[in-house]
């Protein structure tokens, strides 16, 4: 089932707690954001990250951690703002010690900024005759 | 006898200084302001002309290499030219000049008045014999 944007889902192991960023930005802007990944089993394990905006696949920095018990693991992505609307959708992984199993997602939608054109302080500087 | 060679003379004036130019001068019109907005490219305008009414006249006018314009949050600051050939202008003082981005007219015009003075061809009028005299 379709999650609504920014909602909540908590996966068996892992969570993701919040994903912090721009709500809007430039076209041809950095985006930066921080996906925050708590660790829900009684034990440390490897937790991992992936996300998609705009149909492409973003690798984050790191791009897994060993996680205590309770603690929370930040992921880094940034991408080039698109001439749209996009959103941003993240998923946590463990290690089962044999593959990465998909445990938690979140999305967030950034909308995409436009700016107004602004003049000010126009002037005639000097007028030369040729 | 020796000849001397001069070009690329150019006359300045600076806005509310006026300016005596020959009629067929190119008058090159210099712009600045500052910009921020998205990307974009604006064209210059120039002309020379009197101010009727509040009107401004235009009787020789012409546009100015485009500017590009980079898309920024913050403000930044852009110049331009326009080249007006003053063929048109007949020859007389005090006409006007203006200025604006064509696509902004509205927050860019501006005008200066009584800057242009246009001198013609060399011209002579009542030449006469005022007397005869034997000596």
């Amino acid at each position: 089932m379709e999650k609504e944007l920014g909602a909540v889902a908590v996966g068996a192991y892992t969570e993701i707690v919040a994903i912090y960023g721009p709500s809007e930005a430039l076209a041809g802007e950095t985006v930066s954001l921080r996906v925050d990944i708590k660790n829900l089993h009684t034990g440390a394990i490897y937790i991992a990250s992936l996300a998609r905006v705009d149909g492409l696949d973003l690798t984050p920095t790191p791009e897994y951690a060993t996680v205590d018990p309770g603690a929370t693991q930040s992921f880094s992505y940034s991408f080039t703002m698109p001439q749209t609307d996009v959103i941003f959708e993240a998923w946590s992984y463990y290690w089962t010690g044999t593959e990465w199993y998909q445990d938690d997602s979140r999305r967030v939608s950034i909308r995409l900024k436009t700016l107004a054109a602004e003049f000010r302080g126009f002037e005639v500087t000097e007028y030369v005759a040729r | 006898m020796q000849e001397v060679a001069v070009r690329n003379i150019e006359i300045e004036a600076l806005p509310g200084q006026k300016l005596q130019i020959m009629r067929g001068d190119t008058v090159r019109v210099h712009v600045a302001f500052e910009y921020r907005g998205p990307t974009m490219s604006v064209t210059p305008y120039a002309s020379i002309g009197q101010i009727r009414l509040g009107v401004f006249d235009e009787i020789a006018s012409n546009v100015g290499p485009a500017i590009s314009l980079s898309q920024s949050q913050d403000w930044r600051a852009y110049t331009g030219y326009v080249d007006i050939d003053s063929s048109p202008v007949s020859p007389g003082t005090n006409y006007d000049l203006m200025a604006k981005l064509k696509e902004y007219p509205g927050e860019t015009e501006v005008r200066l008045t009584d800057v242009i003075d246009v001198l013609g061809a060399a011209e002579f009028r009542n030449f006469e014999i005022t007397e005869y005299v034997a000596r």
